[in-house]
C-alpha cells in the first residue's frame, strides 16, 4: 500500500496507477493539503505516528 | 627594605651619607667621626642655621636610618621639619623607624616607596640582566625573577653570577638561597644578625611551607615563637605573613633555600625528627596534604601512606585528583604496590591519569592486600577499595557490577558500624552521607551510558540534590554534567542549562579538564550538532576533546569520538567523520555492556563510505555489525541509506511490474549498472532527454535539490506531472533526522507553489519501507515514463 496526494483527480489516477505498476496499492489521501500526512513525522508515515508499514484495509481506517 | 642595589642602578650617585651603628647622631654632618664628643643637638641646630640661606635645590640621601638610636631619630626629625624648603630627604631603612613625619604625610610632602614599589616587576628584572650583558631564555627569567620574588639584590646578585657563566640558562633553573654570592649576603645580612634562639628558630622551621607561631614552638621546643615570627616580619627580615590576622608566616624564597642549607650543614640529623613532628601537627589541625608531604620527606612512609589512606576519601570528593596524583609519586613504588589502601588510591589515580588497565591491576593488589591487612587498617582499606571498585567497574559501563558495589557503599553508609570503621560519630554520619551521594552519582552516571535514562535521571537528581547539601561541589558538577546528557534527549533548553551549571562549578574549582566536564561540553555539541549550528559545535567539541582520557575512561571517550563524528558527518567531512568514527570503536569494544552511543557510532560509518562512494565498503561495515546493532534504527537507516545508493526500488518496482520507463541520473553508468538487471525495461538517458520526453517525472531527490532542478528546467516542466517523494528533514544523528522546515509545513505544497504554470505536483513515493530518500538521488517516472535519480554527487543518470 502507499498513500498519494494530488489537487487534480486525473493526475491522482494517473500516479495511482503507477503505484499499481510498482506492486502497491494505492491509497489517496486527499488534495496537496494533506501531503504534510504522509511526509516524514506526518502521522501517516512509518516514521510519524503511524510508525510501521500498513496494509490498504488498515490504511484506510486511519485516513 | 633593602635598597642599595637598586639605587645603584641608576648609575648617579647621589651624596651619601651612612650612620654607623650605635652612633650618636649626626646624620647631617660631613666629619661625624672627627668629633664624637660633640652633642647632636648643637650639631643640628649648627646645620640648620648653616643651611637657612640655600638658594639651590639640594638632595640629602640617608641611608641605613633603621641603624639610628632614639636622640639621633629625634634630631633628624627636628633636621627634616625644619630645613629650608629647598632642601630634600631621601631616607632609607630596612623597617619603619620611629620619625614624627605625620605632618608631612598630611601636607603631601612625603613621598613612600615601600617593599611593593621597590619589588622589579618582571620586565625591569629582565632589563636590569640585559643591562649586566647576561643573556636568558624567556622561561629562565621568568624563574628567576620568581625564585627572587623580584627582589633587587637578589636579582643583581644572580646577574654578577650569571656574567660570564658557561651555561646561564641552567645555572638560572639552579638559582637558589644557597647559591654562595646569595647565600654570603643572606648570612651576612640577616642571618649573622639575629639572636641564637632566632637563628635556631628560622633553623628548625625553614623545612615548613607556611609556619605560625604553635608551630614553631614545637620545632623549637621553645616558646614566644610567634612574637619572633611578627618582630622579623616587622624588620623586613625576610619574613612575609600569609593571611591578614598575621598568624601564617612564610620565608622569602631565597632565604628559605639558604635556612635550608644551613639546617642541612648544621643539625644534619635532625631534619627527618622535624619533618616527622611537623606532619603529625598538620594532620591534627587538618592540613592533609602538607602532612603527607612532611611524612614522605621524613622518610616515614607508614605514617604517610596511613595519612593518604585517610584522607583520599575526601580528596576525590573535593575533585583533589592532581595532588593525589602528585602525592603518589613521593612514594617509592614498592611501598606503593604492598599498602592495601595505598593500592586502592593508585588505582583511583591511574583512572585520572593512566590507564583503566592499570587500575584493575592496582585494584587487585587493593584488594588482595586488604586481606592481609591488620585488624586496625582492615576496615579503612576495605571501605577505600569499596569506593576504587565503585569507580573502576564504572567504567566499563558494567551495570550489574555498578548496582552490586552501589549497595555495598549504601549499606556502608546506612549502618556504619563503629567497629567497623574507627570515627567519631559526627564524621561517621558526614561519611554516610558522602557515600550515598557517591553511589547515586555512580549508578546514575552507569545507566545514563547503558540508556536507562528515566532511572538515571532519579538517581543523578537525587545525588546532585545530596552533594549540593552535604557541601560537596565535586559530587554536584559530576552529576549535573551526567543529568545533561540525560536531558539532551527532551529538552536542549534544559539540558543546556545543566551542561552549563555543571561547567560553571569545574570553572570556580579548577576541573576543566575532569572527564565530567569533557561530558557537559560534549552535550553542548550535540545539541548544537543537532540544530546544525555546526560552527558553534566545534568549539565545545574541542574542549571535550582536550579532556579525553580515552584509556582511563573508554564511556566518555567513546561519547566525545562519536560527537566529533556526527560534527564533521554534518559538515560534509566524510573522511574526518570516519576517522572520528573508527577511533571510537576499540574504546566501545572495552565497554562491558552496550553503550547508548556505540550502536550509533557503529551505524554512521555506513553513512560516510556510501557518501565517499565506497559502497562495498559500506556493505562490509553493515556485515560486521552484531545483531543487537542490527536491530538499532540508526542501523536500519544506514542500511536504507546503503541500499538506495546501490539501486533505485522505484525503478526495481515499475520493472517488476512490467512498466517501461526512463532513467535518469548523473551517474550514467550506475545508471546503465541498475538498468542492466531490470530486463529492458528501462532506458538510461540524460536529465534533459527525461525532461522532454517524460510525461510523469518522478524527482527523488532532497527537496533542496528538488527546487534547484525547478529552478533549472523552468518552463520545460510545464504540461508534465511531477511526483514529490521527498521528506523535509536532514540527517543528524540520534535515530537519524529532523525536519528542516516549519513543523506545520509540507514539502510537497512548498515545491507545489515553486512549480511553473502548467506542471502539476502529485505527492507520492515517500512512505517506503526503506523510505528515506538519500541526499543525491533523484527518481522520476510515468506511465510510458521516467524515473529520474540523482547519484552520488549529483552525477545523474536517465532510462527507460
Amino acid at each position: 500500500m502507499q498513500f498519494y496526494a494530488a489537487d487534480d483527480a486525473a493526475v491522482g489516477d494517473l500516479v495511482a496507477e503507477l503505484i499499481r505498476a510498482g506492486g502497491f496499492d494505492p491509497v489517496s489521501v486527499g488534495g496537496l493539503d494533506q501531503s504534510i500526512r504522509i511526509e516524514m513525522f506526518g502521522d501517516l508515515h512509518e516514521y510519524g505516528a503511524l510508525g510501521r508499514v500498513v496494509t490498504k484495509t488498515e490504511a484506510l481506517k486511519v485516513i | 627594605m633593602i635598597v642599595p642595589a637598586r639605587r645603584r642602578l641608576s648609575g648617579r650617585r647621589p651624596p651619601w651619607t651612612s650612620p654607623r651603628r650605635g652612633d650618636g647622631g649626626c646624620p647631617g654632618c660631613t666629619r661625624p667621626s672627627a668629633a664624637p664628643d660633640l652633642d647632636g643637638w648643637a650639631i643640628t641646630e649648627r646645620l640648620l642655621s648653616d643651611l637657612a640661606p640655600l638658594a639651590d635645590r639640594i638632595w640629602l640621601v640617608i641611608d641605613d636610618v633603621h641603624e639610628l638610636g632614639p636622640d639621633a631619630l629625634r634630631q633628624l626629625e627636628l633636621l627634616v621639619l625644619r630645613v629650608p624648603p629647598g632642601l630634600r630627604f631621601v631616607l632609607a631603612t630596612r623597617h619603619d623607624v620611629r620619625l614624627g613625619l605625620h605632618r608631612l604625610r598630611l601636607e603631601g610632602e612625603l613621598t613612600e616607596i615601600r617593599e611593593p614599589d621597590l619589588r622589579f616587576t618582571l620586565a625591569e628584572a629582565r632589563e636590569l640582566l640585559e643591562t649586566s650583558g647576561v643573556e636568558l631564555p624567556e622561561a629562565a627569567v621568568v624563574m628567576l625573577h620568581e625564585r627572587t620574588e623580584g627582589w633587587a639584590a637578589g636579582l643583581r646578585l644572580a646577574a654578577l653570577s650569571l656574567a660570564g657563566h658557561p651555561d646561564p640558562a641552567r645555572f638560572a633553573a639552579g638559582f637558589s638561597g644557597t647559591d654562595r654570592t646569595v647565600a654570603e649576603y643572606l648570612l651576612a645580612e640577616v642571618l649573622d644578625r639575629q639572636r641564637d634562639e632566632v637563628r635556631r628558630l628560622l633553623l628548625r622551621t625553614s623545612i615548613l611551607e607556611g609556619v605560625n607561631g604553635e608551630l614553631a614552638d614545637l620545632l623549637t621546643g621553645d616558646t614566644g615563637g610567634e612574637r619572633v615570627l611578627l618582630d622579623l616580619e616587622q624588620a623586613n627580615a625576610f619574613v612575609i605573613s600569609l593571611d591578614g590576622s598575621r598568624s601564617w608566616f612564610r620565608y622569602h624564597h631565597l632565604f628559605a633555600g639558604l635556612l635550608q642549607l644551613e639546617l642541612r650543614r648544621t643539625a644534619p640529623v635532625e631534619a627527618a625528627a622535624l619533618h616527622r613532628t611537623a606532619a603529625g601537627w598538620l594532620a591534627e589541625h587538618g592540613y592533609p596534604v602538607e602532612a603527607i608531604r612532611h611524612a614522605q620527606a621524613a622518610g616515614d612512609w607508614g605514617l604517610a601512606a596511613g595519612l593518604l589512606a585517610d584522607h583520599w576519601p575526601g580528596l576525590h570528593l573535593d575533585g583533589q585528583a592532581a595532588t593525589t596524583h602528585e602525592l603518589l609519586a613521593g612514594f617509592p613504588s614498592s611501598v606503593r604496590a604492598v599498602d592495601a589502601g595505598l593500592a586502592a588510591v593508585a588505582a583511583a589515580d591511574e583512572l585520572a591519569y593512566g590507564s583503566l588497565g592499570a587500575a584493575e591491576r592496582y585494584l587487585g593488589l587493593a584488594e588482595r592486600g586488604t586481606a592481609s591487612a591488620p585488624d586496625a587498617r582492615r576496615a579503612q582499606a576495605q571501605l577505600l577499595v569499596g569506593i576504587v571498585r565503585l569507580l573502576v567497574v564504572r567504567q566499563r559501563g558494567d551495570l550489574p557490577t555498578v548496582a552490586e558495589e552501589v549497595r555495598r557503599l549504601q549499606a556502608l553508609a546506612d549502618a556504619p558500624d563503629a567497629t567497623h570503621y574507627d570515627l567519631a560519630p559526627a564524621a561517621r554520619a558526614a561519611l554516610g552521607q558522602d557515600l550515598r551521594a557517591m553511589a547515586l552519582i555512580g549508578l546514575g552516571i552507569t545507566e545514563v551510558w547503558t540508556g536507562r535514562f528515566q532511572e538515571a535521571e532519579r538517581h543523578l537528581e537525587r545525588g546532585v540534590a545530596l552533594a549540593r547539601r552535604i557541601g560537596r561541589p565535586f559530587l554536584e558538577f559530576t552529576g549535573l554534567a551526567h543529568l545533561a546528557a540525560v536531558e539532551m534527549f527532551r529538552s536542549y533548553a534544559r539540558a543546556a542549562e545543566r551542561g552549563r551549571q555543571a561547567l560553571e562549578l569545574a570553572e570556580r574549582h579548577g576541573w576543566a579538564s575532569d572527564p565530567a566536564a569533557g561530558t557537559a561540553c560534549m552535550v553542548l555539541a550535540t545539541i548544537r550538532t543537532w540544530q546544525g549550528r555546526l560552527d558553534e559545535a566545534e568549539p565545545w567539541v574541542q574542549r571535550a576533546e582536550r579532556t579525553l582520557a580515552a584509556d582511563a575512561q573508554p564511556a566518555t571517550g567513546h561519547v566525545i569520538c562519536y560527537i566529533r563524528g556526527l560534527l564533521e558527518l554534518a559538515r560534509g567531512r566524510d573522511a574526518d567523520a570516519l576517522a572520528a568514527l573508527r577511533a571510537a570503536e576499540p574504546l566501545a569494544r572495552r565497554l562491558a555492556a552496550p553503550h547508548y552511543t556505540v550502536p550509533r557510532a557503529r551505524a554512521l560509518p555506513v553513512h560516510a563510505l556510501v557518501r565517499l562512494g565506497e559502497t562495498e565498503a559500506a556493505e562490509q561495515a553493515l556485515a560486521d555489525l552484531a545483531g543487537q546493532d542490527r536491530d538499532h534504527g540508526e542501523t536500519r537507516i544506514a542500511t536504507a541509506v546503503l541500499r538506495l545508493a546501490q539501486d533505485d526500488p522505484h525503478a526495481a518496482n515499475f520493472a517488476a511490474g512490467g512498466q517501461d520507463f526512463l532513467l535518469a541520473g548523473r551517474d550514467q553508468e550506475a545508471a546503465r549498472k541498475i538498468a542492466s538487471d531490470l530486463d529492458g525495461h528501462a532506458e538510461v538517458v540524460s536529465v534533459d532527454e527525461a525532461v522532454d520526453r517524460a510525461d510523469v517525472l518522478i524527482i527523488a531527490v532532497w527537496p533542496d535539490d528538488f527546487k534547484e532542478l525547478i529552478a533549472q528546467y523552468g518552463g520545460r516542466l510545464a504540461g508534465k506531472v511531477i511526483v514529490d517523494p521527498s521528506n523535509p528533514v536532514g540527517p543528524v544523528g540520534q535515530g537519524g533526522y529532523r525536519k528542516v522546515i516549519g513543523a506545520q509545513e509540507s514539502s510537497g505544497q512548498i515545491l507545489a507553489g515553486l512549480l511553473p504554470a502548467g506542471a502539476r505536483l502529485v505527492k507520492a513515493f515517500g512512505t517506503l519501507s526503506a523510505p528515506h530518500p538519500v541526499r543525491g538521488r533523484l527518481a522520476g517516472a510515468r506511465a510510458r515514463g521516467a524515473v529520474l535519480r540523482r547519484g552520488r554527487r549529483r552525477r545523474r543518470r536517465p532510462g527507460r
